[in-house]
């Protein structure tokens, strides 16, 4: 049995009385893409730039290849990273970048051309070595940035947002590419942002942090699927969140209130709450269903109210729906196939319908 | 009537500023050439007999040597302390940093008479004044400044992670000093170099101060001559003045690029 790829055990950072990484533990096996997603200020960086040894853990320890870290200086590490504003040397050609660490390694001199001259086809940057930084485009300096943290085949590699400033073409391009070259080379790989289809698109597994918390780790579908509370379910997808009111609670689930509406609610997993108590409701905008209030009968409703606002996106249309009866919440609703329904316009009344199993009850 | 077009208004405004900062080029460039024996301008013939004066004085060989010595001198003292100087401040969150960075620009805030006094009577307590290096450093201290803006201008340009990113690369920190730090402010320190030369060659009041007859540096032996009578071959050693600052922008273009050194913030 080998010792995970990272380990973090209780990891802690506090700048003065701010605690900006709160108690994070968490471990990655060999290969695996760890995407840490998060808003500003939630941490995530701190916690990459303690992996790297930027910065020092105020407690806890982070353990590589089961060794721990907090003694071992940055160059000692095993670590390649691409920094958010990229950091290659000005100084140096394309070339001499990616072959820079190979050289602080002490790489066999006579292994180093050819070794560079493979990362550049990887990144596909063949025929552009002897550029200047400043001579290439933002994505082309991303590939350079990418060789070389990958060159000198790290145990492990940090991306800190460095997607973040390419247009939205390029960084969709660049995030199925760097996963293929990630899945080629099967390099460790934790990645930091913001951005949740990122997260979604080339992670194997998902850590949420907020304020410093770690929130959930868990593949993909899973973190999306089944969010471990009302912040993972709102940050990730385009989610609706109410707060309702705890009238009663038994065994087979509970009686809620929120605005005029009264409901029961069957819950699938345990969740003690008191009556009297508050909790959150989070429903996914592509969960809804809706329709026209004179459509005529045929469907169930949850609820009434009149459409807000209509956002026409191409592929899928978002309804920004007023429901008088739950407390004069704006619920939103994606319809996947507008081209096979007449939009709704608006100020139409509309009945709002989903299946008691979407709405998912967490606790405040 | 009608007014003059802005874009003739514009244009009149840049061509007196042009001719204004090149009028004392030209006419010392002028009178340089003259075939008379009186600095005037325009200049009465053309000849270079001035020069052929200028270049054949042993004297002004001599002064214009260790006006040479002295620009060395004060840009091997200028250039580590300015650059190693800029660089501590802008690395290291030192406290009292606000403090130091006025302290250390204060010699451009005192006049240069109160300095240049204050060095005489320092070099002179410990016995060296009289001596030629001592100049060289005076002149190293009063421009530090321009030194330390030139190397900070550059540091403050530089991604701070930078250097994160050498470690990150395997470089032990004097490895990243030498490869990434220093060559990426190197412009700066090219900059700041080229001007601690320039002044330290120009220097005039310090100079008089510390030199004595056997040490005279070009602008104090210039100095000297005007007092007695003014003949053109002041004029052709101003010339030589020029291309040596002439040389030295283009050196620097040469070197880090003059768009660079234009472009600093």
């Amino acid at each position: 049995m080998s010792a995970p790829m990272v380990k973090v055990e209780q990891v802690a950072k506090r700048f003065g009385e701010a605690a900006a990484v709160a108690d994070v533990s968490f471990s990655l096996e060999r290969g695996r893409f760890l995407t840490i997603l998060g808003p500003s200020g939630s941490g995530k960086t701190t916690l990459l730039r303690m992996i790297a040894g930027f910065i020092d853990p105020s407690a806890g320890e982070i353990f590589l290849k089961g060794q721990p870290v907090s003694a071992m200086p940055v160059h000692k590490r095993s670590i390649g990273m691409v920094f958010q504003r990229l950091a290659l040397f000005p100084h140096l050609t394309a070339w001499e970048n990616v072959a820079y660490p190979l050289k602080m390694r002490r790489f066999d001199p006579r292994e180093i051309p050819d070794r560079v001259a493979r990362f550049f086809r990887i990144v596909k940057l063949d025929g552009l070595e002897k550029r200047r930084i400043h001579e290439l485009s933002g994505g082309q300096q991303q590939r350079v940035a990418i060789a070389r943290a990958l060159v000198f085949e790290p145990d492990l590699v940090l991306l800190d947002e460095p997607l973040a400033a390419l247009d939205r073409k390029l960084r969709e391009e660049m995030q199925v590419e760097f996963r293929r070259i990630q899945l080629d080379l099967g390099v460790t790989t934790i990645n930091v942002t913001h951005d949740q289809r990122e997260a979604l698109v080339m992670s194997d597994e998902i850590m949420v942090m907020d304020h410093g918390r770690m929130l959930q780790l868990a593949p993909p579908a899973e973190v999306y699927r089944a969010p471990a509370n009302a912040f993972v379910a709102g940050f990730l997808g385009l989610t609706n969140l109410l707060r309702a009111r705890v009238l009663q609670a038994d065994g087979s689930g509970l009686r809620l209130q929120a605005g005029d509406r009264e409901w029961h609610q069957p819950m699938s997993r345990q969740l003690t709450v008191q009556p009297g108590t508050w909790v959150d409701c989070a429903l996914r905008a592509e969960r809804v269903r809706i329709v026209a209030a004179d459509a005529g009968p045929g469907t169930g409703e949850k609820a009434r109210g009149e459409v807000h606002d209509v956002l026409f996106e191409g592929d899928r249309v978002v309804y920004e729906v007023r429901a008088p009866a739950l407390g004069d919440a704006v619920v939103r609703v994606i319809d996947r196939a507008p081209e096979r329904h007449r939009l709704l316009e608006r100020g139409r009344a509309v009945c709002l319908d989903w299946d008691d199993t979407d709405l998912l009850v967490f606790a405040v | 009537m009608k007014l003059l077009s802005p874009r003739a208004v514009f244009a009149a405004i840049v061509g007196f500023n042009l001719v204004a900062l090149a009028l004392p080029t030209l006419v010392i460039l002028g009178a340089s050439f003259t075939e008379g024996n009186m600095i005037v301008f325009p200049p009465e013939g053309f000849s270079l007999r001035w020069y052929e004066k200028v270049l054949g004085s042993e004297s002004l060989q001599e002064a214009f040597g260790r006006s040479l010595w002295v620009s060395l001198i004060c840009t091997a003292a200028g250039v580590p302390a300015g650059a190693l100087a800029a660089l501590g401040m802008a690395r290291f969150r030192l406290r009292f940093s606000g403090v130091l960075q006025i302290y250390l620009l204060l010699p451009f805030t005192i006049p240069l008479i109160a300095s240049g006094i204050g060095l005489m009577l320092f070099f002179g307590e410990i016995g060296v004044l009289g001596e030629l290096w001592p100049v060289g450093i005076a002149c190293a201290v009063i421009n530090l400044p321009f030194m330390i803006w030139a190397v900070l201008a550059s540091v403050n340009g530089l991604d701070p992670d930078l250097e994160n990113a050498a470690a990150n690369c395997g470089a032990p920190p004097v490895q990243t000093f030498l490869t990434v730090t220093l060559p990426a402010v190197m412009p700066g320190v090219i900059t700041g170099g080229l001007i601690l030369f320039v002044l330290a060659f120009n220097e005039f009041l310090v100079s008089l101060l510390l030199t004595d007859a056997h040490t005279v540096t070009l602008p104090v032996s210039i100095y000297n001559s005007i007092r007695s009578i003014i003949t053109p071959d002041l004029a052709a050693v101003s010339v030589v003045y020029i291309v040596v600052a002439g040389l030295a922008i283009v050196l620097l273009d040469r070197i880090v690029g003059l768009e660079v050194f234009l472009r600093s913030k």
